[in-house]
């Protein structure tokens, strides 16, 4: 088990009460998502789809990488890591 | 003999001459010409391979210019007397294979040597610019390449008005605009293009006012249009860059799909409240990396995309990434630094802080991945929520 940091980007905060950042303790980014999930399920339903797949205008990176790069949801995490959520936004 | 006689001899027989002939082989075995001519004498033509560098400047510039020191240089003026000081002052800096062109441009022009009239500075660019052109990373050189440039910026909006007052202010020739709004006084908070006496009146008339008014030198052409699958070529046709400022996720997704066709760098940004990110997409360009859609394949659907309309952006934050915008524009155009290419640039304005975030090019990408045909364009609007 790994103590990480979820970010939250403003878009998804209303889904988190508003919060920027969330701790947990999770040894894999689905992990991570299952434990926030139980608490803020809003959220994580934005994040993936019901079928547990990343939708596709959000991404997860894990240090500073896309976790498509790594190994998805099964990228491992380790203590500190911050885990960022960016969803596409359209504004100009 | 004069003393200056006198010193022309020594330094003929110390540095060394060749024909403008030999030089233009030596130009072919990797030597370097260097036109050391004043501007106005440049203006009438220079070789084509020459990097110009009037004489005043050499000793100062030279070096970012060439730092290997053990390059073959061909030093060259309009007869072939200031070249020989020229390269002396370039030997007393280290460089150890100094030759003058003996006859100068004069010859050089006489033996039908390649040379061009390039473009160049007048009086007024050269005290406009004077501060962009003393760095070495631009110069007079840059100067010219930005003023023969065109960027096409899609939106007069919160992300386009700073990026084109700097590119109009930095000099870049052409700038397009496409926009099919007319200024709302809500605009006014973050659209610094346009002023409260436009309110009322279409973005691009009051966009090219702004801009006019601020360098009477660029060009700026409004494209009072909607971009759609079967006008977006057409638009984009003549241009160098592309700066995305637009406000929803169907023109974004178009813009995307026609700059991979038309293998055009896109440069991105996007604002959310207090939240703005920046990027380069540009597959077929130098530095490869991934498209718009590598990184979101596809727009969310209208309940979870809202606009800016409906939640609000804080008025700096597009002016920041506007601005970011045009940086990447202008390093693009001049060839120069590390496009954010592979990068995506966020900014949280709230926390004040930047992160980077790599972003890969999606090897399964079927828009900019695939050898194989490229999608046809989709229009979004039909089943997607415009912002």
């Amino acid at each position: 088990m790994a103590e990480v940091t979820l970010r939250i980007p403003t878009p998804l905060q209303p889904y988190a009460n508003g919060n920027g950042e969330l701790r947990a303790e999770a040894g894999y980014v689905d992990e991570l998502l299952e434990r926030i999930g139980a608490e803020h399920q809003a959220l994580v339903q934005r994040i993936r789809t019901r079928d547990g797949q990343l939708r596709p205008y959000v991404n997860v990176f894990v240090r500073r990488t896309d976790i498509r790069e790594l190994q998805g949801l099964e990228t491992e995490l380790h203590d500190g890591d911050e885990v960022i959520v960016m969803p596409s936004v359209a504004g100009g | 003999m004069s003393a200056r006689e006198r010193r022309l001899k020594e330094l003929r027989e110390e540095i060394g001459e060749v024909t403008p002939a030999e030089a233009n082989e030596l130009v072919d075995q990797g030597g370097l010409l260097i036109d050391v001519r004043e501007p106005e004498e440049i203006a009438e033509g220079s070789p084509t391979s020459a990097l110009r560098i009037s004489r005043g400047w050499l000793e100062l510039q030279i070096e970012r210019q060439v730092p290997d020191t053990d390059r073959t240089l061909l030093v060259l003026c309009s007869g072939g007397t200031r070249s020989l000081f020229a390269a002396d002052g370039l030997r007393r800096l280290g460089y150890s294979h100094v030759r003058s062109v003996s006859g100068g441009f004069n010859r050089w022009k006489d033996e039908g040597l390649a040379f061009e009239i390039p473009r160049v500075l007048d009086a007024d660019a050269r005290a406009r610019y004077a501060r962009q052109i003393s760095l070495p990373e631009i110069g007079a050189e840059g100067q010219a390449r930005l003023a023969g440039s065109r960027v096409l910026l899609i939106g007069a909006g919160g992300l386009g008005s700073p990026a084109a007052m700097y590119l109009a202010a930095a000099g870049v020739g052409t700038l397009g605009i496409v926009d099919h709004d007319t200024v709302d006084r809500s605009n006014l908070q973050r659209q610094i293009l346009h002023t409260d006496a436009a309110v009322g009146t279409p973005k691009v008339e009051s966009a090219r006012h702004t801009l006019n008014a601020l360098n009477p030198g660029v060009e700026v052409l409004g494209i009072e249009e909607h971009l759609t699958s079967d006008n977006i070529e057409r638009i984009f046709e003549g241009y160098d860059v592309i700066v995305d400022g637009s406000d929803n996720f169907p023109t974004r997704y178009l813009v995307n799909d026609a700059c991979v066709r038309l293998s055009l760098p896109n440069v991105h940004g996007a604002v959310f409240r207090f939240d703005g990110q920046a990027s380069v997409f540009w597959p077929g360009g130098p530095h490869g990396g991934p498209c718009y859609r590598c990184l979101y394949p596809e727009p969310p659907p209208p309940d979870q995309a809202p606009s800016c309309a409906e939640a609000g952006v804080m008025g700096v934050l597009p002016g920041l990434i506007g601005t970011l915008q045009a940086l990447e524009a202008l390093k693009i155009l001049l060839d120069k630094g590390q496009p954010l290419v592979g990068r995506l640039l966020c900014f949280d304005g709230l926390g004040g802080e930047f992160r980077e975030l790599r972003v890969r090019q999606d090897p399964a990408c079927a828009w900019c991945a695939t050898d194989g045909d490229v999608p046809a364009y989709i229009d979004y609007e039909r089943f997607c929520a415009a912002g």
